[in-house]
């Protein structure tokens, strides 16, 4: 395994948010995806296929995505991953979750205010 | 959480072609990534080693990615077992011996533990409350001189006259609810050659009541059925009703036939009841009109030789030994109230057992200790699998030193090799066990059949708890399987193992020779048990019954319908069977030579105030050429001839048995007999014959027995009443009588077409019946001692196959530095014969102990501490022993120098 730069090291299960959030806006496969979250973070954060395809898999086993083939914009056949409707639930609950968290480490990085 | 499972199902199911999907897939960004380089200028070679640099390890991704779809341990399950299944087929020998030693081992002692549980241990089902159920048992000494004193050794059995059985019935309040019952006998329906045998038993009104069963369709007997104004009823077992009828209702209404009399049958009982012993009857009926059918209306009198069997239901709170008394007290006033019932011990004592025969006080009969004796065989042989398992894996765990030294050098982890061998081991146990569900089976069959003769309706074939057994066996043997070479792998993980494949240890640890050992002893117990019961076997063959058994026919003409035989009809089914070809003589009595015997009771012996015999005497009344056909030789005297009619002096002749009692120092010839208790003639004995055995197979088993010409008999009352209503043809043959049962049969159904198949008799089958004991005995050892035997051989040929093959370097050397082929032959053999050896000493001192438990079983006193059977089964041993040692002394002796030389 390639050793990760600290850029690049995701808190666990933040990736799983990142993908739902990602197929909010429409169905994509997993280049696209990490395209997606790698130009939107503006280089902070790059997936690693390694991480990324055992996430796509592990969200569709749990049924929060679904997969499909279609034929991509470049005539290729890919693989596109959509939300569905519990998906969709999860990414509420995650999205939350995500929200405490991230204002109780703010909190504890600013304990003056 | 229910998808998620049916996702995971799916997934198994579409493995191939998710795992081409996920090929796809991450071509399809190996590709992406390489446009995208191409894009910003690069060229197409460089930007596709750039996207695969970048994506890192492919194999990796898809590993990972194969994980989360969450099969990933099924995976290696199959692989593992695939592994498992690879090891099996590439040792062959290994897994035969492995496989045949549990199948054998564990087959052989599911049924044998089945049958044992049935006898001794479980109680019959659908008895409701079983414990407050007792069998009555009564114990009583025999007026063993005949003098009115009871002196004989006390003797204990479950049955008992009506007037004791009634006795007890009147006293509920203390001994419960009482009720009795016949044991099954076999009984025609309906009449003739094709009548179909039956099981049947006989029970009070009482009786179903008291066990507490319930039907499971229609009604069972009641007290009122048993009485003789009822219309005669009768309700079957589940088996019969399945054999029989189409379906549980076609069964009602049905119409049965017994000793003339019909019953409707009007319920049956649940699958599985047998009433209170194994054996249930087909077909159960209220006494009173059964008994009255079969025996006239003068059954309930002390005497008349009908017996129940009686069970008691305790009441609440009432006390074992409380009840007994009073049932004591009871039957002891019952006997005093009659005369007849005075000649019986009056000190006779009741106790109430447990509601399994096998368990009550009298001492085990033969089929029962026999059956016993078989159980420790089979357990013998468990041991002997047991103890060739263990020996069989620590050999194999030693040869695989190397190999799993080689796996864990490579990286396996300690719990995968764990895994992999607990893997094997199980895959091993599950074949062996299927296996030997199927040798359960089978083996069950023929153990059932020949062991308990009767009982195979009531026992299914294979049942839950034998196959329950079985799998319990499997596991446990598998687990300890699967621990053995784990613990060892755990502790072989150094890596100087791999260097040490060569152990230095002689043949084999002393663990392994001690298990070699003890294999051995126990074979030549079993053998020693074969030569032994072989012995008696045939010792109890060649017993000189006295009748030429040979061949003799019986043809048993009874008073079948209650009318007198036609003696016409007699006389032309004499002269039929004496013109068939191979029939060279016929006789005519009144008794079947080892089947019956009529009591020759209210003779007065010359010299004698009351009849001088132990048992009987017995009579039987001939016809003159009755001796020479039977093959009863004329010691002293004469027989029977034609000039003994009706009209000349009246003549006997008696047996040996009945002249040595009668007249132990006189001559028996010219002496008195006074026939019926009012006679004042004298009956003149004429001769004396030989005895014939009819009632087993010793000596002491004869009996007095008086003979009168049936010519004579026709004047006197009571004796021509009973040779019209009971005769018996005996038909000598030329060859074996069995090829002219047949045309008798025919013969029989012309002229007496009422009378049933079993009618016709041949002396050798009888005969046969009588040695059973001791074929059953030498059969099943003679089995088990060849499997303990088989197993042993392996068992000693994989030690002595592996200690040779860690020495072959050695063998070399000595071969390299001149030892001969021949000593090294010599030297392995020697190694496997002292193995043996020891074993038989061990085995010896072992079967000397054991013998006690066959002793009761054996022919005529036989000891079984036998020194010929002892000789007989080492030397088998010893022979069998030199054989399994012989392909590795070969393998040793043929050893390659130049390879021992070039390896060192």
């Amino acid at each position: 395994m390639t050793p990760a730069s600290p850029r690049n090291q995701l808190l666990y299960g933040t990736l799983d948010l990142l993908i739902l959030r990602t197929l909010v806006y429409g169905p994509a496969h997993g280049h696209a995806i990490a395209g997606h979250i790698q130009r939107v973070s503006e280089d902070a954060l790059r997936i690693e296929t390694g991480s990324l395809y055992p996430a796509l898999h592990r969200l569709e086993a749990r049924g929060w995505i679904a997969a499909q083939w279609k034929t991509s914009d470049k005539g290729k056949r890919a693989r596109y991953y959509r939300l569905t409707g519990t998906g969709r639930r999860q990414l509420a609950v995650e999205q939350s979750r995500w929200q405490q968290l991230s204002v109780a480490v703010t909190r504890v990085l600013r304990p003056a205010d | 959480m229910l998808r998620l499972l049916f996702n995971r199902l799916r997934s198994i199911w579409s493995r191939r072609r998710k795992d081409a999907e996920l090929d796809e897939e991450i071509h399809f960004h190996l590709a992406m990534e390489a446009e995208e380089r191409l894009d910003a200028g690069l060229a197409p070679e460089q930007a596709r080693a750039e996207a695969q640099r970048d994506f890192g390890n492919v194999l990796l991704t898809r590993e990972l990615t194969r994980e989360a779809w969450g099969w990933a341990p099924a995976e290696r399950l199959f692989k593992d077992v695939g592994s498992a299944f690879r090891m099996m087929r590439r040792n062959t020998g290994y897994t035969c011996a492995v496989v045949l030693t549990m199948a054998l081992g564990i087959g052989l002692n599911a049924p044998m533990y089945e049958m044992l549980s049935r006898l001794f241990l479980q109680v019959p089902p659908h008895i409701e409350d079983s414990d407050a159920v007792r069998r009555v048992w009564l114990s009583e000494r025999d007026d063993w001189e005949n003098r009115g004193a009871f002196t004989g050794p006390t003797v204990a059995r479950d049955r008992m006259q009506w007037p004791e059985f009634s006795a007890l019935g009147a006293d509920n309040a203390t001994t419960g609810a009482v009720a009795g019952y016949t044991a099954p006998r076999f009984t025609p329906n309906g009449r003739g050659q094709t009548a179909e045998n039956l099981r049947v038993s006989w029970v009070t009104g009482e009786f179903l009541d008291l066990l507490g069963v319930e039907p499971a369709i229609g009604r069972l007997i009641r007290p009122e059925d048993d009485d003789a104004t009822a219309t005669p009823i009768a309700v079957v077992s589940h088996g019969y009703q399945r054999e029989r009828f189409a379906s549980p209702q076609e069964a009602l209404g049905a119409i049965l036939e017994f000793d003339d009399v019909t019953y409707l049958v009007v319920g049956v009982l649940p699958p599985g009841f047998s009433g209170p012993d194994p054996n249930g009857a087909d077909v159960w009926l209220p006494l009173e009109p059964a008994v009255t059918g079969r025996r006239g209306d003068n059954w309930r009198r002390f005497g008349t030789g009908f017996y129940l069997t009686v069970l008691v239901r305790l009441p609440a709170g009432q006390t074992v030994e409380a009840a007994g008394a009073a049932a004591t007290a009871a039957v002891r006033a019952a006997r005093a109230d009659s005369p007849l019932g005075r000649s019986r011990d009056p000190e006779a004592t009741v106790a109430l057992g447990p509601i399994l025969r096998t368990r009550g006080p009298s001492s085990l009969p033969g089929q029962m200790r026999l059956t016993l004796v078989v159980g420790g065989v089979t357990l013998l042989v468990l041991l002997i699998a047991t103890v060739n398992m263990s020996n069989l894996l620590s050999v194999r765990v030693a040869a695989r030193r190397r190999e799993l030294a080689v796996r864990y050098a490579i990286g396996a982890g300690r719990r995968g090799v764990a895994r992999l061998l607990a893997i094997e081991s199980l895959v091993l146990a599950t074949v062996s066990g299927a296996i030997a569900l199927i040798v359960a089976a089978v083996v069950g069959r023929a153990l059932r059949l020949t062991l308990l003769p009767g009982h195979q309706r009531a026992v299914d074939a294979l049942n839950v708890t034998a196959v329950g057994f079985t799998g319990f066996a499997v596991l446990a043997v598998g687990l300890c399987a699967a621990i053995a070479p784990a613990v060892y792998a755990a502790r072989s993980r150094q890596i100087e193992r791999l260097d040490s494949s060569r152990g230095t240890s002689p043949f084999g640890t002393p663990v392994r020779t001690g298990l070699i050992v003890v294999q051995a002893a126990l074979s030549l117990v079993l053998l020693s048990g074969t030569a032994v019961f072989y012995r008696s076997f045939e010792a109890a063959r060649q017993v000189d019954i006295g009748y030429a058994k040979e061949h003799l026919l019986t043809i048993e003409l009874g008073d079948f319908g209650g009318s007198p035989l036609d003696e016409s009809t007699i006389s032309a089914m004499d002269a039929r069977v004496r013109n068939l070809p191979g029939v060279t003589e016929v006789a005519q009595g009144t008794n079947t030579p080892m089947g019956s015997a009529a009591a020759g009771g209210g003779l007065r012996v010359e010299g004698h105030d009351r009849p001088p015999f132990r048992y009987g005497p017995y009579v039987n009344l001939t016809s003159t050429n009755f001796f020479d056909v039977a093959g009863l030789e004329v010691l002293e005297g004469r027989g029977f001839n034609e000039w003994d009619r009706a009209d000349t002096q009246k003549v006997a002749v008696v047996d040996e048995t009945f002249a040595q009692q009668a007249w132990p120092s006189r001559n028996p010839v010219g002496r008195c007999l006074f026939v019926g208790s009012e006679a004042t003639d004298c009956t003149t004995v004429v001769g004396v014959v030989e005895s014939a055995i009819e009632w087993g197979l010793l000596a002491t088993d004869s009996h007095p027995v008086y003979f009168l010409p049936i010519s004579q008999t026709t004047a006197i009352a009571p004796l021509s009443g009973f040779a019209a209503s009971q005769r018996v043809l005996i038909v000598r043959t030329r060859n074996s009588p069995g090829t002219v049962v047949a045309p008798v049969l025919s013969i029989l159904a012309d002229l007496f077409p009422d009378l049933p198949r079993h009618t016709v008799q041949s002396l050798p089958a009888i005969f046969a019946s009588q040695i059973e004991t001791w074929r059953i005995g030498t059969r099943l050892f003679g089995a088990s001692a060849a499997l303990a035997v088989l197993l042993a051989a392996i068992g000693l040929y994989a030690v002595i196959a592996f200690g040779v093959r860690q020495r072959e370097l050695e063998f070399g050397i000595r071969r390299a530095l001149g030892a001969r082929a021949s000593r090294l032959l010599r030297m392995v053999l020697t190694r496997g014969f002292s193995l043996a050896a020891a074993g038989v000493v061990a085995g010896t001192l072992a079967a000397l102990w054991a013998g006690r438990f066959v002793e009761p079983l054996l022919f005529d006193g036989r000891t079984p501490r036998d020194p010929l059977a002892f000789v007989a089964a080492a030397l088998v041993l010893l022979a069998i022993a030199v054989m399994a040692s012989f392909l590795p002394a070969r393998r040793a002796s043929r050893a390659d120098p130049r390879q021992a030389l070039e390896a060192e």
